[in-house]
Order: C-alpha cells, then sequence, then structure tokens
C-alpha cells in the first residue's frame, strides 16, 4: 500500500521551512482525528486515476486541539499538508519555493530534484480544504479553484488541489497553462 | 548568499509575521519588513534573464513591503517593476498593490479613523467591465455588504436580532463603505471599519479587530461548506439564517456578474461567490421551510412592486397584474427591502385563494 507521507515534509518540499511544515502536519492531524482514528486510507484523483494511499497523524493532545481551534483555519493549512504528499505521490512534484502575495502566499511545485533557483517553469499550486461534506462540495471546490487560476492577476501555469477530510480523498488538477 | 538562500530566509520571518499578526500587528509589521529587506535583496539577485522568476519575487517583495505598512518603497518598488514590462500576472498583481497603497494612503488622510483590515468586494463577469458596473447592481451591492457589515457587529455585540427597521444608529456608525478604482476585469469597493468612539455603547461588548476576521468566516461557512459548520461559526439560528439570505441576495444569479470575490488585505481568508453559493444558500432556506406542506407549496416571478412589512404583505406584479402575498412576518427589513423593483422569485403556500409568503430572492 503506497503512503501519504505528512510528517517532516520540508525534508522532501524544499520550499517549506521546518516551520511551515510542523504546521501544516500538526493541522492535517487535528483535522483527520475529528473524523478518523488513524490510520486510514484516502483516494487521490487526477485526470481520471485514481491511487488510493494509507495515511497516519499525531495523536491528538488537548493542547494541540486548541491550537487549532479555528476550523476554518485549520482546514486549509491541514490541506496543504494532504495535497503537497499527494501531489508527491502521484505526480513527482515538490514545493520548491514560496512567494508572498498582498492578500497571502503562493506555494510553487517542480519536479522533485529541480534546482530551487528557478521558477521560470514552476507550477503554482493552488489548494483548498473540505472539512466535511459531501464529494460534491469537493468537486465544487475543485472548480472554483481551477477557474481561479485562470483569472489575470493569477500566476499561470498552476495545479489546483482540495483535500476532502471526512471524505477521504484529495482531488489534484491537471497542470493548467496559460 | 544566492537569490534562494536570501529568500529562504525572508520566506521564514514572513510565515512566522503571519502568525503572528492577529494577535500582535506592530511586531509583525516590524517582522514582515525585515522579510521584505531580505526578499528586495534577493530580487536584486536574480539573473535578468529568469523574468517569470524575477517577477514572482518582485511581487513577494512588494506584498511584504505593503504588509510591514511602507506604503511608500511598496508602490516605488511596484512602479519600479512596471516599467520593466512583466508578464501579464505581475502586472496585474503590481497594480493590485499599487491600488491597496493608494487606498492606505487614503484612509491615513481622512478625517476619521479606520481601524485595520477592510474588507475588498469585487464583482466580474456579466455586465461588469473594467471599472464600471451597472449603478443600480452596485448600489445595491453595497447595500448588501453593509448590511452583513451590520449583522455581522449586532451579532458579536449580543444584540437582540431585528427583523424590523434599521440598526442602531452608534451600529450604523462603525462601518462605511468606500468606493475604490478596480483592477482589471472586475469593479470592486472596500468596506471600510471606523474606529470606535471613546463613548461607544458596545465597546465592551466587541473587540473591533475581530469584525472583518468574523465577517470573513461567517462568509465562507454560509456559502462552501455544512450546516455544522455555520453553526460553530454563529451559533444564534435568527442570525445565521439572516446571514445565509443576505449571502444569497449577494451571490451571482448570472445576469448581471458572474462572481463575487470577497478578500483582505489583512486575512489570508478568501471567499468566492459563483452560481454554486446560490444553489447552496437555497438549499439551507429551502431546509427551513415547512416540510409537510410540500404540495401547497408554489413560486411566482414577477417584480417586487410594493411592501408594506407593518400590515404583513408585499405585490408583485406578473404580466402587467399585482399579486398580493401575505403572512411575511418572518420576513427581514434588510433582505427584502433592497429587492423592491426588482425581479424576484417568492415562494409561497397557497391556501384557498390566500398566498402566505414563505421565501423571496432575487430571480
Amino acid at each position: 500500500m503506497l503512503q501519504l507521507r505528512l510528517s517532516d515534509l520540508h525534508e522532501r518540499h524544499p520550499g517549506l521551512t521546518p516551520a511551515m511544515a510542523r504546521v501544516f502536519f500538526e493541522a492535517a492531524s487535528v483535522c483527520l482525528a475529528r473524523h478518523h482514528g488513524s490510520p486510514i486510507d484516502f483516494t487521490i484523483e487526477r485526470e481520471s486515476t485514481k491511487t488510493e494511499a494509507g495515511v497516519d497523524w499525531l495523536p491528538i493532545s488537548p493542547a494541540l486541539r486548541a491550537a487549532y481551534a479555528n476550523t476554518i483555519d485549520a482546514t486549509e493549512a491541514g490541506a496543504y499538508a494532504m495535497c503537497l504528499a499527494a501531489l508527491e505521490l502521484v505526480a513527482g512534484l515538490v514545493a520548491i519555493q514560496r512567494a508572498e502575495t498582498l492578500t497571502g502566499a503562493d506555494y510553487y511545485v517542480a519536479p522533485k530534484g529541480s534546482g530551487i533557483d528557478d521558477l521560470e517553469g514552476a507550477y503554482r499550486f493552488e489548494v483548498s480544504g473540505v472539512d466535511k461534506g459531501r464529494r460534491t462540495l469537493c468537486d465544487q471546490r475543485l472548480r472554483a479553484k481551477m477557474k481561479q487560476t485562470q483569472e489575470p492577476d493569477h500566476p499561470a501555469p498552476a495545479i489546483a488541489g482540495v483535500t476532502g477530510f471526512e471524505q477521504q480523498l484529495v482531488l489534484l488538477s491537471p497542470a493548467i497553462e496559460s | 548568499m544566492n537569490w534562494s538562500d536570501l529568500h529562504k530566509r525572508s520566506t521564514e520571518l514572513a510565515f512566522e509575521a503571519g502568525r503572528m499578526r492577529a494577535t500582535n500587528r506592530a511586531d509583525a509589521e516590524g517582522m514582515y519588513l525585515q522579510a521584505a529587506e531580505l526578499e528586495v535583496e534577493a530580487f536584486d539577485s536574480i539573473p535578468l534573464d529568469k523574468p517569470r522568476t524575477r517577477g514572482i519575487i518582485g511581487v513577494s517583495a512588494a506584498s511584504l513591503l505593503f504588509k510591514g505598512a511602507d506604503y511608500r518603497r511598496a508602490a516605488d518598488l511596484a512602479l519600479q517593476l512596471l516599467n520593466g514590462e512583466p508578464p501579464t500576472d505581475v502586472r496585474e498583481q503590481l497594480q493590485g498593490i499599487l491600488q491597496a497603497v493608494w487606498s492606505e494612503e487614503a484612509k491615513r488622510e481622512a478625517a476619521v479613523k479606520f481601524l485595520p483590515g477592510q474588507v475588498i468586494v469585487s464583482l466580474s463577469g456579466g455586465e461588469i467591465v473594467t471599472g464600471g458596473a451597472p449603478l443600480e447592481v452596485i448600489v445595491s451591492k453595497v447595500q448588501n455588504i453593509q448590511s452583513l457589515f451590520i449583522r455581522t457587529i449586532e451579532y458579536l455585540s449580543d444584540l437582540p436580532f431585528r427583523s424590523r427597521g434599521p440598526a442602531p444608529v452608534e451600529i450604523r456608525d462603525y462601518c462605511r463603505p468606500w468606493l475604490f478604482q478596480a483592477p482589471a476585469g472586475s469593479y470592486q469597493f472596500a468596506v471600510a471599519v471606523e474606529a470606535p468612539k471613546q463613548s461607544d455603547m458596545f465597546k465592551s461588548h466587541i473587540n473591533p479587530r475581530e469584525i472583518t476576521d468574523k465577517f470573513l468566516d461567517i462568509m465562507q461557512a454560509t456559502t462552501s461548506d455544512t450546516t455544522e459548520r455555520l453553526e460553530q461559526i454563529v451559533d444564534r439560528e435568527d442570525y445565521r439564517d439572516a446571514f445565509v439570505r443576505l449571502t444569497r441576495n449577494l451571490s451571482p444569479t448570472g445576469r448581471s456578474y458572474d462572481r463575487v470575490r470577497i478578500y483582505s488585505y489583512d486575512n489570508p481568508k478568501e471567499v468566492i461567490l459563483s452560481a454554486d453559493a446560490r444553489t447552496y444558500t437555497n438549499e439551507y432556506v429551502a431546509s427551513l421551510m415547512p416540510a409537510d406542506k410540500e404540495a401547497e407549496k408554489d413560486t411566482i416571478i414577477g417584480v417586487l412592486r410594493a411592501l408594506d412589512l407593518d400590515r404583513d404583505w408585499l405585490e408583485i406584479e406578473v404580466k402587467d397584474r399585482h399579486q398580493r402575498i401575505t403572512g411575511l412576518e418572518d420576513a427581514v427589513d434588510d433582505i427584502i427591502g433592497p429587492l423592491v423593483n426588482r425581479e424576484v422569485k417568492v415562494t409561497f403556500l397557497r391556501s384557498g385563494r390566500r398566498m402566505k409568503y414563505l421565501d423571496i430572492e432575487e430571480a
């Protein structure tokens, strides 16, 4: 069985710092533990290909749960861990840089082993999370993210990813070119 | 150090600053400025034959200067980069930074003081063009956003739910919509929250800085997730219903505009309202209607011509005929009021010749 590796993401994704990787992993753990007991299987879907992968996570202490009490923020941060691990597993792409924008930050992904000094061919990775809800909600969210990547002020090319924590699902879009 | 080493250090500081901003804005701004200095240095070290890399890191550096409240340098860097004829997406982002700087400068020069955390509302698609939109659409959406903000403040202040009349004047004075010029492809306006006055009767109940955060949380919860999430964010049923219906009024019907984007420079949360948002809010509203009277339920589409909430009726004009619908006791002033003279769909229960109101939305 393949594994979605959520821990120590910074060791495989040079665009993440240890602090980012820790926050993403902790947030993902809290989100997963809301619905499931560790470990479970997740389905990753990309371009009509389905991949099954196991995932396990941190034990949840009251302090950890309290630190990620804002469900919306935790879901977004946790989705980064899930989507990056899934993209690494099924497409061999890893985060190579993070760049600030006016309203937040963008992550850029490229094939594993690519240099981190060059963003000329890198894909912007647009991520979203769904804590609980129907499968259609994840599909809607992916469509919205894909549409967003085509807005004039969004750097292209790009890839979109959505994690459905309750649904045990990661949806990844194909590469969206400019 | 090469540019990526400088950038990595900048990234570490920016990430920490982002986590700190909600609780300690002043220190976060200082940290953003440190990150910006490193990012400017990184940008200057990127070879000229890497235009996309330079564009992305240049936007990052200007954004960090903005977040560090060094607005003049943010604008100078954005203008310098724009002079270099950057790729389209980079140009759009740099124009957004310039616009944000102008907004901040306008706020600083205004006679009143504003809290950090204005919300930007951007409409696009349909009839919307660059910087232009039908007046009635914009007026109605500005009112709509203002109602959502006022309801958020009332909710945070733990006030009794108001179904008739305007909010207390102290609440209404809390926020004012400000209109700003639009970036390419959309029309946008900002809602800035005025700092509370010393005598404010609500100051003991509410942290004003929570308003924008709560507003964005509510908007997200009303449109894109489950009822449980909404119940967690808004624990009072009357307010919850009002928020969902107000959000539905803002969601695109597909005629005048296709998409609403709501965001803030101070908060990474972003809300996108598309046709899906109307579907979701309609599902929620439908779940509130009496399930046992499905056979008597009907809808009518026409122009809302008259409305008297005190006498409990509204009139719809359908093919030059007026139809009266009664039983508006659950209707809320700021939801139904802005729909007068607009084409609406009314859901009602038919009982003989009597039509009893259940719901109304823009058609």
